[in-house]
């Protein structure tokens, strides 16, 4: 009953990488337009001067090499951004229900989003397609960096409960945000609603290789930052003050962590919108598979983020084509019941 | 040496800790001792750094500890709370080895040999791979004894362990062994300060204790000298009376005895 049976890192990372190719492989294949395979890996090994792609219609070659390989690529950046995030976040919250919007990054990007919807849109539309495409993400990122930075001053910088205080401000910073989108959809015309809607429910859509180029960096950098200071976070599990007297610098920690999510996460919902539950759920089911130390934790949740979203994504565009559904639904149809699933075990266990 | 001098902390207003002085020699066992709320663990915070006085100094060597970083100061004293939280399902040995983190950022193969006898040290071995939430108070409280017994690596010279009634959960034997266990950390070289209850516990384990009566140091010294009858009357307000322990004869043995009428039983008279 009480021995943990716990998979290997090795192991658990070899079968997510799996899935993760797996899933991009479907991801390129699938889609109104059938395409066989020799063709996209023809297609695909292309860029790297094979001239296999040589005879094949150049419709085929925009098909995958502009849609669907750059979209798969903004998916698993931005699942494994989330699923990461999400660790992350758990961790400095020390609770597995935790999301890394709680820091308030997804309220101000989704603040950002709908300002330059709706106040710099009719500017930005005399603009060129470039800086109109790009507007945006940019905005958004930066927004939900600015909200992030703003929680973290309210929190406060020391003290017992910090992370209760940020969580707090984090809270009141959400509902804030809120309100001024409120106002915005208020004033936004049909159109402009319609394009912001679909934002929320996140998609990719609009997926371009700049847009994966511009994504990557941050993305890298959150990982990067995560991954180093993972031992601390393990050591977090004991609560702020254990943790001070274990010899980890928890002001220091929390900031990192932080600035980790305004840069992933931020870059993630920037990119592809609010794409629920990810950040939530991956990590709870990867913590319960391989155990909670965040050096296996946090690439684990990445990888299996990218895998999921990846796969929701190839779902999105198929399940009712040649419509398309926003993948933000597809991982929330799955992740909420799931969410519903570990509250209950949350509140019968003591 | 830890060494705190002319230490205050009031909470609020609350004098808590009042004047104090207090140290801890490598090589040495203090039990800090006193009814509640006389500032037991209060002054346990100080000594570690966790808790910053109002006035007077602590210093770790000489050095004031505000001046060292958390890292160093981690890799010197470890302090184990009367209770810790922790967050998800670690095992026991994972548990333990949160105490290295301040050694290395990854966990090496030393890592694991010291994380391994200390789980030995305090019987935990068998149940290095069950997580920590299904051990019992007693075997919970053991295992984050390890961990801090491992962030001092098992008590080398120079390094201190600073604990807030380490064997309060434990049955008779684990009292004992751990006790001794701590001895054998100071032969090796460790300094340890530790609030105890038991008074006779702490006069047999302890070279030095230090005797707390609302919020100062009533007495500093040798067990045989802290526990006089005279003394222990007034800080613990109830009768005692002192022999020679037979289990240890060397060591004083304290028994108490109240002197005025249970409230119930002279309620039920009435």
């Amino acid at each position: 009953m009480a021995t943990a049976h716990r998979a290997s890192l090795r192991l658990a990372l070899a079968v997510l990488v799996a899935a993760l190719v797996a899933a991009s492989v479907v991801a390129v294949l699938v889609g109104p337009t059938s395409i066989s395979i020799w063709h996209v890996l023809a297609i695909a090994l292309d860029p790297w001067g094979t001239g296999l792609a040589a005879d094949i219609p150049a419709s085929e070659r925009v098909i995958v090499w502009s849609l669907r390989m750059p979209r798969a690529a903004l998916c698993a950046l931005v699942g494994a951004a989330l699923g990461a995030g999400g660790a992350a976040s758990q961790g400095l919250f020390r609770n597995p229900l935790a999301d890394p919007g709680l820091v308030g990054v997804s309220a101000g990007a989704t603040l950002g989003a709908a300002a330059c919807i709706v106040v710099a849109g009719p500017l930005l539309a005399t603009t060129g397609p470039w800086l109109r495409a790009l507007a945006l993400p940019i905005g958004a990122f930066l927004a939900g960096a600015a909200t992030t930075v703003l929680v973290v001053r309210l929190g406060g910088q020391a003290g017992r409960a910090a992370t209760a205080t940020v969580l707090l401000a984090g809270i009141a910073v959400n509902a804030f945000a809120g309100a001024v989108v409120g106002v915005l959809s208020h004033v936004a015309s049909d159109a402009e609603l319609r394009s912001f809607t679909f934002w929320t429910l996140g998609g990719m859509t609009s997926a371009t290789w700049t847009k994966v180029a511009l994504t990557a960096p941050f993305v890298g950098a959150s990982l990067a930052l995560l991954l180093g200071r993972a031992r601390e976070l393990d050591v977090y599990a004991l609560g702020e003050l254990d943790a001070r007297v274990t010899g980890v610098d928890v002001v220091s920690l929390r900031r990192a962590v932080i600035v980790a999510l305004a840069l992933g996460v931020g870059a993630a919902v920037a990119a592809a919108g609010l794409v629920g539950f990810v950040g939530l759920v991956i990590p709870h089911v990867v913590r319960l598979w391989i155990g909670p130390r965040h050096a296996g934790l946090v690439p684990a949740s990445a990888v299996a983020g990218a895998a999921l979203l990846v796969a929701s994504d190839a779902v999105a565009r198929t399940a009712l084509a040649p419509a398309e559904l926003p993948v933000g639904l597809i991982t929330a149809a799955i992740g909420a019941p799931f969410f519903l699933h570990l509250l209950r075990r949350q509140v019968r266990s003591p | 040496m830890i060494a705190c001098a002319g230490v205050h902390k009031s909470f609020g207003e609350r004098r808590v800790l009042d004047a104090v002085d207090a140290s801890v020699r490598p090589g040495c066992v203090v039990g800090l001792i006193g009814p509640n709320g006389a500032g037991k663990s209060t002054l346990l915070r100080v000594l570690a750094g966790e808790l910053t006085p109002d006035a007077g100094t602590v210093t770790l060597d000489g050095v004031p500890l505000k001046q060292l970083r958390v890292r160093e100061l981690a890799l010197a004293r470890a302090l184990l709370p009367q209770s810790v939280e922790l967050a998800f399902d670690f095992t026991v040995r994972e548990l333990v080895l949160l105490g290295r983190s301040a050694h290395s950022p990854v966990e090496t193969k030393a890592c694991a040999e010291v994380v391994q006898s200390c789980l030995e040290v305090v019987g935990l071995e068998r149940r290095a791979n069950d997580l920590a939430t299904s051990l019992s108070g007693g075997e919970r409280q053991r295992a984050h004894l390890a961990r801090v017994l491992a962030q001092i690596g098992l008590g080398k010279t120079g390094r201190y362990l600073v604990l807030d009634e380490p064997v309060s959960s434990q049955d008779p034997a684990w009292q004992l062994r751990l006790l001794e266990i701590l001895r054998g950390v100071a032969r090796r070289g460790a300094g340890v300060v530790m609030v105890l209850h038991d008074v006779n516990l702490a006069a047999r384990s302890c070279d030095e204790l230090v005797l707390m009566h609302e919020g100062r140091v009533a007495h500093r010294g040798v067990p045989s000298e802290a526990l006089e009858p005279a003394r222990l009357r007034e800080v613990f307000d109830v009768e005692a009376s002192v022999d020679a322990d037979p289990a240890s004869p060397s060591a004083p043995r304290v028994s108490f005895r109240l002197s005025e009428q249970n409230p119930l039983s002279a309620r039920t008279g009435a």
